[in-house]
């Protein structure tokens, strides 16, 4: 992903699956790893941090749905 | 960062009862860290090691645990939950060695017949990982109610265990390959 602040490609450098996320949609659950995995991204041009789920990412690609998340 | 050299990931198996069913799952980690490019790994059982258990540090330090210890650049705790902890032995032989762990990385496996899969056992871990300068991940594996994860043959009856020991080892991995360049490159100021 591109970094928000300077147009940067991050670095997609972590995996962290988030426990008792509320969630609209049940499919982004992942049952293996009990939780909503959402990958941390870094920007080494300033440093900006930024979590993404990506399977949200997709659902709202394929679906048009806008927020799905509650509780992050 | 010196990559042509493997990363080495040992996984110590913690305990030393009879019967214990933390072989299995750590003959697992094993298998999955075989399967990876640029590791190396062994199985280090704790009850092969027969250290003396009537003084501790440099007096009872096993030779070839030290060697493993400082090939190291992450290690596998393979541990079981006794009594909401982990096994004394474990802490013995952990304890056995210190300048070898230095900023490298450390992932731990709990293990427990019961449903909390050895919570408590790997939060017991963390002060002490930390005060070995071993830094340690934010994956864990809990092997919950491990009678019904493994047969009695060791045979894994729970295939999602490995799409979380793939996701454990990934981060582990990670963290083993940048801690390693900062020991090999970075200075402290």
């Amino acid at each position: 992903m591109r970094c928000p602040n300077c147009g940067t490609l991050m670095n997609r450098h972590a995996e962290k699956p988030l426990k008792g996320v509320r969630l609209e949609e049940p499919v982004l659950f992942d049952a293996d790893l009990d939780g909503v995995v959402s990958a941390i991204h870094n920007c080494a041009g300033c440093g900006k941090v930024e979590a993404e789920i990506e399977s949200l990412q997709a659902l709202r690609a394929n679906t048009g749905i806008k927020d799905g998340v509650r509780g992050i | 960062m010196n990559e042509t050299r493997p990363l080495s990931i040992p996984v110590i198996l913690g305990t030393t009862r009879k019967g214990r069913m933390s072989l299995h799952p750590a003959k697992l980690i094993v298998g999955q860290l075989q399967k990876r490019q640029g590791v190396t790994t062994e199985l280090i059982d704790i009850a092969d090691l027969h250290l003396p258990v009537d003084d501790a540090g440099e007096p009872v330090k096993d030779a070839r645990f030290s060697a493993a210890m400082e090939r190291a650049d992450a290690i596998v705790v393979v541990s079981p939950e006794y009594n909401h902890s982990f096994p004394g032995l474990l802490k013995h032989v952990l304890d056995s060695c210190l300048k070898e762990y230095i900023h490298k990385a450390a992932g731990v496996v709990g293990v427990s017949a019961g449903v909390f899969g050895g919570t408590r056992v790997i939060e017991h871990l963390q002060p002490v990982l930390r005060e070995l300068g071993l830094v340690s991940i934010f994956w864990d594996i809990n092997f919950g109610g491990v009678e019904k994860v493994f047969d009695q043959n060791g045979q894994l009856l729970d295939q999602a265990y490995i799409r979380r020991t793939e996701k454990f080892l990934s981060e582990l991995i990670w963290m083993a390959r940048v801690l390693r360049y900062g020991r090999e490159n970075v200075p402290l100021e």
